[in-house]
């Protein structure tokens, strides 16, 4: 073309590639790490996280939208668009399993891309974030086996810039003694105890919305609401419906609104409360006639996701999945799927989501955990000598455990045995020590004295 | 201060009776090329529209150096129809199916240049789609962006990102 000559070829200043780059998948983002310098400071950084998951969960083609379930010891994703797109072309999910990614548990929670994992036997809890293969570390142990789990919720108090999780327990000796525990991730690893819901409540899982857990309380038109940053209890009102079959409620969150369905003289109906905490806003979004329902009067049907044009998401029994598109009435878009997807479905937005402590979860993050509990050093500690190659809150999500990282705690581990004065063959010690030395330098050490990688490495 | 708000009335009261804010607009192309537009197409780029109501809209005939008149018929045609409200997927597609990366990326930053909020937004789309999945040469050649790492540090990047690094598409480079 002639214009290449007068034109020079045109290179994209620094701030637009700003507005390119977060509409970008993240599994790209984390490629384009490599292209400069300042493509990785700005991926990097907290803000461009915040800016990507804003336009990924605003944008219509929902590139980013992954619909997770949590079997026994693993968790699988789908991506939401191609069940939306192409419903009855089965599409290849992508599994977390739990041989290689140490994924044990249920999802009890996903919010700003993060999962929070729950380990039921002991009850413990911890953060995911699949898209950049980060984990914390487990949380410490709320109660006693004594205790069995009742309800919980998972969200993130946007005041203190803190992802909190809820548990409920009630004791199996004395059932009139129940609990309420609260964690907060990123904070010192301990469970408060805090005052119990006034309500009796049977739904398990709160759900997440404007910086509060939500559950319907039982045989009441009510809703028991939990403000995360005051961590306080109040009732909001369910809309008059003309039905008493209080079970057959069922709670969700779409499009960042609370919602409820019931089942009505007309049909399936879904309320959606516009502006949350104001009762008067409870709307009717969508009825289903019985006639239209697939198959005839489910049991269960629970409202997943509903797309920007207007098409709902719904489980119902059997974990079918079924569109419904709310602009015609309605109507389902058949056929549903009926392939077995998972259980307990949740809605996980790709992000590059961060939070305090994180581990990269896969090669050496266990070896180093074992070997910082074992030394009671505390992440933040390590950090605070100057390791923040690795574990620092603003660079750690860039890279695992550093050599530098793992050879500081290599020494520090070999202090800690000096001065302990440790068994040779304590071991727990070896093993672990044994682990760094591979993770260090492919190394493997002999098993007997403790090996000097610490001192070689710092002196 | 109240010189002010009167001066400023002065120039709203100016720019509504004006007639020449009912005549066309023409606009100059860097390459000295002249396109007569409506006035509701120079509302929907900012900068004109500001650079018309700065002079009170006496001045009609505007310059635009970063321009080719090579792109202003898409940008042009981009604006006539988000006035009309029909910018639909299929129009975009087809928009952009003409485009290749060079064009795509011109037309990105006369958007930009000219404040066009939906054209920036869309072109940013389009650019993202089309570097999605791609390598990282690629991206760098399609930006042409220097690489600033030492290899050591390349090295080191790409082996803790390892994992993100599977089934990445083959470059498909642009014919121009």
């Amino acid at each position: 073309m002639q214009k290449a000559a007068t034109i020079p070829l045109p290179v994209l200043p620094e701030e637009l590639i700003g507005e390119i780059l977060p509409r970008l998948p993240v599994r790209s983002l984390l490629q384009f790490k490599c292209v400069c310098q300042s493509w990785k400071t700005l991926i990097s950084s907290s803000q461009f996280a915040k800016n990507h998951l804003r336009i990924s969960t605003s944008e219509p083609t929902m590139t980013n939208q992954q619909l997770v379930f949590s079997d026994i010891k693993r968790l699988i994703s789908y991506p939401l668009n191609s069940l939306f797109e192409n419903p009855s072309t089965p599409v290849k999910p992508v599994t977390f399993g739990y041989t290689d990614e140490k994924i044990d548990g249920t999802i009890i929670g996903s919010c700003n891309g993060l999962l929070c994992l729950h380990d039921r036997f002991p009850s413990r809890v911890r953060l995911f974030n699949p898209s950049l293969r980060l984990i914390t570390k487990i949380s410490s142990v709320p109660v006693s086996q004594n205790w069995f789990f009742m309800q919980c919720g998972f969200g993130y108090d946007q005041v203190n810039d803190k992802y909190k999780v809820l548990l409920v327990v009630r004791c199996k000796k004395h059932h009139h003694q129940i609990l309420t525990k609260i964690y907060t991730f990123g904070q010192d690893d301990s469970w408060k105890t805090i005052p119990n819901c006034p309500y009796e409540i049977l739904m398990r899982i709160g759900k997440f919305v404007s910086g509060t857990l939500n559950w319907i309380v039982s045989n009441q038109d009510k809703v028991v609401s939990f403000d995360l940053e005051k961590e306080t209890y109040m009732e909001l009102l369910l809309p008059h419906s003309d039905n008493n079959d209080w079970p057959y409620r069922v709670m969700s969150v779409l499009s960042d609104c609370l919602c409820v369905s019931d089942w009505e003289n007309c049909g399936w109906v879904l309320w959606m409360m516009k502006e949350y905490g104001v009762v008067e806003s409870w709307t009717k979004f969508i009825i289903v006639s019985y006639d239209k329902l697939l198959p005839n009067r489910p049991y269960w049907v629970e409202p997943l996701f509903i797309s920007k044009n207007g098409v709902l998401m719904v489980i119902m029994d059997d974990n079918q999945l079924i569109l419904y598109n709310s602009n015609t009435g309605g109507v389902a878009l058949d056929p549903p799927i009926t392939r077995k997807l998972g259980v307990n479905p949740h809605i996980h937005c790709e992000s590059l989501g961060k939070f305090c402590n994180p581990i990269q979860g896969f090669t050496n993050s266990d070896t180093i955990t074992h070997a910082i509990d074992l030394l009671g050093v505390s992440l933040e500690e390590v950090v605070e000598e100057g390791v923040t190659s690795s574990f620092g809150t603003g660079s750690c999500y860039d890279k695992g455990p550093s050599d530098m990282a793992i050879s500081f705690i290599s020494h520090e581990l070999h202090c800690y045995l000096h001065c302990h004065e440790v068994e040779e063959d304590d071991d727990d010690f070896v093993e672990v020590f044994r682990a760094l030395c591979v993770a260090q330098d492919g190394s493997v050490p002999q098993r007997g004295p403790v090996p000097n990688v610490g001192e070689d490495n710092h002196d | 201060m109240a010189e002010e708000v009167s001066s400023q009335m002065n120039s709203l009261s100016i720019s509504e009776t004006n007639p020449s804010s009912s005549a066309t607009i023409s606009l100059v192309s860097g390459d000295d090329i002249v396109f007569k537009v409506e006035p509701t197409i120079a509302k929907e780029m900012e900068t004109v529209q500001s650079f018309i109501d700065e002079t009170d809209g006496k001045i009609t005939t505007i310059p635009l150096p970063n321009i080719s008149s090579h792109d202003l018929p898409y940008v042009i045609e981009y604006c006539e129809k988000s006035i009309a409200g029909k910018i639909t997927k299929e129009f975009e597609a087809e928009f952009v199916k003409k485009l290749n990366n060079e064009e795509v990326k011109e037309l990105f930053l006369a958007a930009n240049y000219l404040n066009i909020k939906k054209l920036l937004d869309f072109l940013s789309q389009v650019i993202a789609d089309r570097i999605a999945n791609k390598s990282v040469e690629y991206v760098r050649r399609y930006f042409g962006i220097e690489n600033d790492f030492t290899p050591e540090e390349e090295a080191k990047l790409r082996e803790e990102l390892a994992w993100t690094f599977t089934g990445v598409d083959p470059d498909d480079e642009d014919e121009n």
